[in-house]
């Protein structure tokens, strides 16, 4: 096998990362076979070896491509620096997962630039329970432009809303608003959500909870992913 | 009729089919494999080359994408792989459709069938509807 071909499949199964020698032997294996045959094909054409092999590599396709496909599905962590990463917690410029976490991130947990989940952080940010984000959209959505059935931010649009501006069935105070109800005439069940908002302690204890727990959910996303571009580095690539 | 008709068809005849997109391909390269594997156990280089040359041209796959599919068909049950060594040849892995893999087959194909009729029938249907300028609309 030529040193080209070997350096190929070193990149290939660096980006596939397979765990498991004995699987990882055999999913080289199983590329060496596929190049090896269509380096004879080539020479059986008549093709230089030189050109044989790097046109044999050229069909194969890129290294950080095929390596990726080839790593194992769903698993515990998975992050790449590159593509769709897909595991228990994902980490890449895409991430899907329970704890997903990327430029683009789907899960349960989402934390990203656009986040969508069942709680979600990010700069846009869709949840189905909470979101804390620039622009949010949840059922309790905390941010800049926030909308949701407890919404409070600058903007805020909501069943319940409070902020800078905010707008709503229900106003409770503060900033500039425009409320359906008024004190008076508003329905008990509303007024029930009064205290997600009103309530200065829980509003202070959730928004310091969230700055502090923010700063692990970058971190260490981002520390795992400098990791992996260090061993995809040393590595030589 | 025939005449206004018949530079249009000719047209149509001598453009050559564009390659498929990517995203036309996603998710049907997992039909193709099994319904290669059907005619018969294959490698993986084999199977390449069975894809490219039944795709007429028209798939333009790195050949390296195909063995993630697979190994994906595999994880499922689909396919089954094994190591052999044909005498005078390298050791290389078979893979054959296991009965789960030829059912998942006959549902693709019934799914396949039922969007061909749906599309050919809307695709006939827009050529057939005359021009909104020439008075089709009322």
């Amino acid at each position: 096998m030529s040193e080209a071909i070997e350096q190929y499949l070193d990149r290939v199964m660096l980006y596939a990362h397979i765990a498991e020698p004995s699987q990882a032997a055999c999913v080289r294996d199983e590329q060496a076979d596929h190049l090896g045959e269509k380096i004879e094909r080539f020479l059986a054409e008549g093709v230089p070896r030189e050109d044989a092999v790097f046109r044999a590599i050229e069909a194969h396709g890129r290294p950080k491509v095929v390596g990726y496909g080839l790593r194992p599905r769903f698993p515990l962590i998975d992050i790449r620096t590159h593509g769709t990463a897909r595991g228990v917690i994902a980490i890449g410029p895409r991430a899907v997962g329970v704890f997903a976490f990327g430029g683009a991130a789907f899960g349960v947990f989402a934390v990203g630039g656009m986040a969508a989940g069942v709680v979600s952080f990010g700069g846009l940010a869709a949840a189905l329970l909470f979101t804390w984000a620039g622009v949010g959209v949840a059922s309790f959505a905390y941010a800049g432009v926030a909308v949701g059935l407890v919404a409070a931010g600058g903007m805020a649009v909501g069943v319940v809303s409070a902020g800078g501006y905010a707008f709503g069935m229900w106003v409770p105070d503060g900033g500039i608003g425009l409320s359906y109800f008024n004190a008076d005439g508003v329905p008990h069940w509303l007024r029930a959500l009064d205290p997600f908002l009103t309530n200065g302690h829980l509003y202070l204890s959730v928004t310091t909870g969230l700055v502090l727990s923010y700063i692990p959910l970058l971190g260490l996303p981002q520390w795992l992913l400098f990791k992996e571009r260090r061993r995809l580095r040393e590595a030589g690539f | 009729m025939y005449q206004r008709g018949f530079p249009t068809l000719a047209r149509q005849v001598k453009k050559p089919m564009a390659r498929l997109k990517k995203s036309t391909l996603d998710g049907n390269v997992e039909t193709m494999l099994l319904a290669l594997l059907a005619e018969g156990p294959s490698y993986g280089y084999q199977i390449v080359r069975d894809l490219n040359q039944q795709g007429s041209g028209l798939l333009k796959l790195g050949e390296g994408t195909v063995y993630p599919v697979l190994h994906r068909l595999e994880e499922r049950g689909q396919i089954a792989g094994k190591w052999r060594q044909l005498q005078g040849a390298r050791p290389r892995k078979y893979y054959r459709l296991t009965p789960k893999g030829r059912r998942a087959l006959a549902g693709q194909r019934e799914q396949w069938a039922g969007l061909v009729e749906v599309m050919q029938k809307m695709l006939d249907g827009d050529q057939a509807r005359p021009p909104v300028s020439q008075g089709g609309v009322a």
